[in-house]
């Protein structure tokens, strides 16, 4: 019994391996699940697993080599030379190939249920990102009613809102610190919201109780995506020298900053306290921006209140930063919605069919708003994708869309045939309207071809047409 | 109320400026401004208010504490007495700080002022200065060296290089030479002179204008500081080096090279070629942890301090001091944070505004404040403690007359002063002591400090134990020595009488030993040790040997010992003892709890300064019901409701989404989640799905991905 010894070393830590039938066909990867043992040789164990797992695959006779096979093999071969006890493999081969006799195909799916895969810490991770729980059904968003704007505008305002009265005495109870964070703030603290929900509200009411007067607080919307650094800075100017200062603040963002600390060390200026919504708003989110933004706020007259709500927000600033901010940390959990930051069009790419220029939408818009020629050449062209994909019965199930495209050099006879441009750089000229769009994309294939296509399911190709035609 | 309420919800009031990228904020007009106005103006019912919000910056902003029935007056001392402790500190630890920063600076200054090119044999002077790993402190301490060599000492011009502008060798120049000679710009502005002196315009990454610049100001040095210069390219630095030294001739360079690691990494990083071209010395910024310790002492071992932080707290704060931040700054803040809270939150802390004179005390406390102490646990403590010794007066007392409490509270407040400084006192002669020792682990004061007070470290702990084991085996030159040390740093009455007496007992003994020609005096508690007999009966045979080798005084001298030691061992068990006994100790060791559930085993300082704030997004989302508090998402035995129809939207989806796998289809997210509000709302829930997934991409927990039409990728798991 040469292969008991392998087998005693870990006899309880998966259970089914006590079964010797299919004790050879145990996947790597579910060891992940099973409730990790106090390991005193992990890495051991690790190569025992892999011996044992190739001797299953080469009995098995499963000559596939995926990922988990790799990760196998090289935790074996890293611990080979330096370990002794490899002594009994060649023949634990031998002894499981005789025993079995023949190559059986890999075991489709274990008897007993699976234990349910935590959901919770480390080993979620590697429970979820393996390969048999990758496997997602095929169906799309396509068979639901498309959602544009109009509708999503119409459902919104219908939409009850559900928990008010708890979300109002949650907000009472941040209220109640109003006092405390001025406090701090006067203490020379800056403060920093975090938590789920919304924060906007919460701090606007902040900002007026601590208002004073014209001129103290500036308000910085981190989520609007135009937001440049070059805009705080000049907003604080504004706050402190009046709307028509005529001075010079200079042109770049580092050079700006060093006039606006300059003119806040004057003596008669006051305090000015900066409300930011969503430091870790993507506009500002770069390490120039927030390298300036610190250094702003470390500035003795500078007060600030910010909200943060990426999970990984905190990774923004490194030791010398969140000196410079000096933080004091408060939960402002307030399961208001994210109405204002978090824009509809991202709502709506996400769940609404096309990703592009508004869906189906956006594209009438556009061409709407095109000659003549232009709008016949994606006709053109999408009724050649449409009649592409009624061939192919696959069509309408989304994924690649270059398979329906048409060749560069035939698109260009067509439109040359309708008499819609008359040379090639007419023809890329009217392309680059589209192209711009997203409307139109193109790829080369693999034998150098360029395809181009519309990148919109059947359906909307449908309508859009139906539009054009019309 | 709740149609109101659902109302104000409902009507999202739109505000055009939420698009806005940045404004000056105005109050909106239609609401609060003009009431107020209003209000000041004619107004006279709410005149008060009116006050208040015209002179907001005499308002004292501590909250009116006791259910609001504190007195204005209690309120503002409290402020005032948070004002002037917190101010007291502050000056010792700026003090502290300063004098650690003002050696280096001298050092460094001094070293600039000093070496002339010649002496270094063409080579650049080059100062290295060792930094530390705190970043946080770098810029600042350049900043101030800049300043110092500019223009205090009048070197010459100072410019600051971090690797951020060491892009390539060409703008760096262009930056050097600009801060250079635009220094002393404002007295005279020669700069165009400058520029066009040779006729020719010069590019301006040339040196030559720099040497230029040099002849103009003669005797001043360009001293080029180097901030981070591990995160330097490499070859940028050499190149820079080289291009230096080439100019060394005609611009008189001086190099400050900040290291944060160590200076063998440094030489690693350049060429030997490049380092060959420097000359020059090191400099060690005062060890942080020197500073640490030191400001540590003065804020809670040494006399001065009123206010004092609790075990817990003070184990966070330096917990994260060594495996997070390293920066005393830090630490600096977080105490500022616990005076603040201190006094911002508990109505009590106007008793440490009395330590100087206890007895107006009594006056001020109200029948209020009393009931407060009553409610404090170290009463509870106190009073237990006179139960079992059965004396019911005194706890009817306590218990029922308010001037006895004032009484009690006024003794026991000077108590804990003492015994605050008594502990402080206690720690240094132990440090001293072990000083003494060749003990090589040596653990600082600070860090026993928060054991003595939980009560972790007493005279029986191992620690202590040792100490006056080998303090028994001392021979009389180093014990000699310790009792020195100690009668000279510590001030303390008891060891001074008791020790004295023995400690000249001693000198004598030894005096007279040295007429006998003998040097030291062994004590007989030293003798065992060295035995290398294998027998128990040879060993005892080898120690009476030993022992009768003492000569007399040696014998008298271990008698002496012997006394000594048990001064210190009775000493060390008066004073080392935890504050748990001790009536009054939550106002004079600051060692606020944070309510929150979670985090029982964290002081509130540690919400504040090292939240969880991804934990607590995970938390919001996945049990709503916490923050919530709805009845409808809780089960009737409160814990473990799952996912749950009447949950928010984001709830809902965020549950299903810790339940999937790497990728997500939208499509049956939104299947699972129609499931889940069941019923027939199936469309009602389109724009919710919309909506939460935005906000999950919003929040960092999923994006796009084209690895499948309609699905998303996850980003981020719960609980790691």
């Amino acid at each position: 019994m040469s292969s008991s010894p392998l087998k005693r070393a870990a006899p309880a830590r998966t259970p089914r391996r006590d079964n010797p039938n299919n004790s050879n066909s145990v996947r790597f990867a579910e060891n992940a699940i099973s409730p990790p043992p106090v390991v005193t040789n992990a890495d051991r164990s690790a190569r025992k697993k892999s011996a044992r797992q190739i001797v299953a695959r080469v009995v098995a006779g499963d000559s596939s080599e995926d990922e988990e096979d790799e990760l196998v093999r090289r935790i074996y071969a890293d611990s080979e030379d330096e370990d002794d006890e490899d002594g009994p493999l060649p023949e634990a081969v031998d002894e499981a190939g005789a025993k079995k006799g023949k190559p059986r195909g890999r075991k489709r799916k274990p008897k007993e249920p699976e234990p349910p895969p935590p959901i919770e810490g480390f080993e979620s991770y590697f429970g979820q990102n393996k390969k048999a729980r990758q496997i997602t059904s095929n169906s799309t968003l396509a068979s639901l009613p498309p959602l544009d704007h109009g509708r999503y505008f119409q459902l919104i305002r219908e939409h009850v809102p559900d928990h008010v009265e708890d979300r109002l005495y949650l907000a009472e109870l941040h209220k109640k610190s109003f006092d405390q964070w001025q406090f701090e703030l006067s203490q020379g603290f800056n403060i920093l919201l975090y938590g789920y929900g919304s924060k906007r509200k919460l701090l606007m009411e902040f900002a007026k109780q601590i208002y004073t007067n014209p001129s103290s607080l500036v308000v910085i919307n981190g989520y609007v995506p135009t937001l440049t650094v070059k805009d705080i800075l000049s907003s604080i100017a504004n706050a402190i020298l009046g709307q028509g200062h005529n001075v010079k603040l200079g042109s770049n963002p580092n050079e700006m900053l060093d006039n606006v600390i300059a003119i806040l060390d004057s003596d008669e200026v006051s305090k000015l306290t900066l409300i930011i919504h969503n430091l870790d708003g993507e506009s500002i989110r770069g390490e120039r921006s927030q390298v300036l933004i610190a250094r702003l706020c470390a500035h003795r007259k500078i007060s600030l209140v910010a909200t943060i709500d990426h999970l990984r927000a905190p990774l923004l600033w490194d030791a010398a930063r969140a000196s410079q901010y000096n933080f004091l940390w408060h939960d402002a959990t307030t399961f208001a919605p994210y109405a204002v930051e978090s824009s509809i069009d991202e709502s709506l790419a996400l769940i609404g069919g096309s990703k592009r220029a508004g869906g189906t939408k956006g594209a009438k818009h556009v061409l709407s708003s095109l000659n003549m020629n232009a709008r016949s050449l994606f006709r053109v062209l999408i009724s050649h994708q449409l009649e592409a994909m009624m061939d192919d019965p696959m069509a309408g199930q989304g994924g690649a869309n270059e398979e329906w495209g048409i060749e560069y050099r035939v698109f260009y006879q067509k439109a040359v045939e309708e008499f819609l441009c008359s040379n090639d750089m007419a023809f890329k000229t009217l392309l680059k309207e589209f192209q711009d769009h997203q409307m139109i994309v193109s790829k080369k294939d693999s034998q150098g071809t360029e395809v181009m296509w519309a990148p919109f399911e059947k359906d909307e190709l449908e309508s859009i047409l139906e539009d054009l035609v019309a | 109320m709740e149609g109101l309420s659902s109302q104000e919800l409902q009507d999202d009031d739109f505000d055009s400026k939420e698009h806005q990228a940045c404004y000056v904020y105005t109050p909106e007009d239609r609401d609060d401004r003009p009431t107020k106005r209003r209000r000041t103006v004619k107004g006279k019912t709410k005149q008060t208010e009116t006050e208040s919000v015209q002179e907001p910056s005499n308002k004292c902003p501590f909250p009116v504490l006791l259910n609001g029935e504190e007195k204005e007056e209690t309120v503002k001392l409290r402020y005032e007495t948070y004002c002037r402790l917190w101010g007291e500190q502050q000056e010792r630890t700026n003090a502290i700080l300063q004098s650690f920063n003002n050696k280096t600076l001298e050092d460094v200054s001094g070293f600039v002022k000093s070496p002339t090119a010649e002496s270094c044999d063409g080579k650049i002077p080059t100062a290295l200065i060792l930094t530390g790993p705190n970043i946080a402190s770098h810029t600042p301490l350049f900043e101030q060296l800049a300043s110092r060599i500019r223009d205090e000492e009048k070197i010459g011009p100072v410019v600051i290089l971090t690797s951020k502008d060491a892009t390539n060798l060409k703008s760096i120049l262009k930056k050097l030479i600009r801060d250079a000679t635009q220094q002393d710009e404002g007295i005279d502005d020669e700069e165009e002179e400058i520029v066009g002196r040779k006729g020719s315009k010069l590019l301006n990454y040339d040196l030559q204008i720099l040497q230029n610049w040099c002849k103009l100001h003669e005797g001043q040095k360009v001293v080029i500081a180097i901030q981070d210069t591990e995160a330097f390219d490499g070859t940028i630095l050499s190149d820079l080096v080289s291009l230096f030294s080439a100019y060394m001739d005609r611009i008189p360079f001086t190099l400050l090279m900040g290291i944060a690691t160590s200076v063998e990494i440094f030489h690693e990083k350049l060429p030997k070629s490049t380092i060959r071209l420097m000359k020059g010395d090191k400099f060690d910024v005062e060890r942080a942890e020197e500073c640490l310790a030191q400001i540590f002492n003065d804020s809670m071992i040494g006399e001065n301090p009123i206010l004092r932080l609790g075990p817990t707290v003070c184990d966070f704060l330096l917990a994260r001091y060594r495996d997070h931040n390293q920066s005393i700054q830090a630490f600096v803040g977080a105490l500022k944070y616990a005076y603040m809270s201190h006094f911002y939150a508990n109505p009590l802390s106007i008793i440490l505004a009395f330590m100087d004179n206890l007895d107006s005390l009594g006056e001020v406390l109200t029948p209020l404040h009393i009931e407060a102490i009553r409610n404090v646990p170290s009463f509870k403590r106190y009073v237990e403690q006179k139960l079992n010794n059965r004396d019911a007066t005194e706890v009817r007392k306590l218990l029922g007359d308010n001037d006895h409490v004032r009484s009690t509270v006024i003794a026991s407040a000077a108590g804990c002063r003492s015994y605050a400084v008594c502990v402080g006192q206690a720690l240094t002669v132990l440090e001293i002591a072990r000083s003494c020792q060749m003990n090589q682990n040596r653990i600082p004061r600070y860090e026993l400090y928060a054991q003595v007070l939980s009560g972790e470290l007493h005279s029986g702990t191992t620690l202590v134990r040792d100490l006056l084991l080998s303090m028994k085996k001392m021979n009389s030159t180093s014990l000699l020595n310790l009792l020195d040390k100690v009668t000279e740093e510590v001030q303390v009455p008891y060891l001074v009488e008791n020790v004295a007496p023995l400690r000249e007992r001693i000198i004598a003994l030894v005096e007279a030993a040295e007429s006998s020609g003998k040097k030291t005096l062994n004590s007989e508690f030293n003798v065992t040790k060295d035995s290398l007999r294998a027998t128990a009966v040879s060993k005892r045979i080898q120690l009476g040997e030993q022992k009768s080798a003492l000569t007399k005084e040696d014998t008298e001298y271990s008698k002496l010992v012997q006394q000594v030691h048990d001064v210190a061992e009775s000493y060390f068990k008066e004073h080392l003892k935890g504050l748990q006994g001790l009536f009054l100790h939550e106002l004079f060791f600051y060692d606020l709890i944070s309510p929150h559930r979670d985090v029982r085993t964290h002081p509130s300082h540690g919400l504040v300064f090292a939240p969880r704030s991804r934990s607590t997004v995970e938390r919001a989302l996945s049990a709503p019901q916490d923050y919530l508090g709805c009845e409808c998402c809780t089960d009737e035995s409160g814990e473990e409701v799952g996912i749950k129809a009447t949950q928010p939207p984001a709830s809902i989806i965020y549950q299903l989404y810790l339940e999937s796998g790497a990728l997500i289809n939208i499509f049956d997210l939104w299947r699972a989640f129609y499931q889940v509000i069941g019923g027939d709302e199936g469309e009602d829930c389109d724009e919710a799905t919309a909506q939460a997934l935005a906000e999950m991409r919003f929040l960092g927990l999923v994006k796009h991905t084209k690895k499948k039409a309609d699905h998303l990728a996850k980003l981020a798991w719960k609980g790691l």
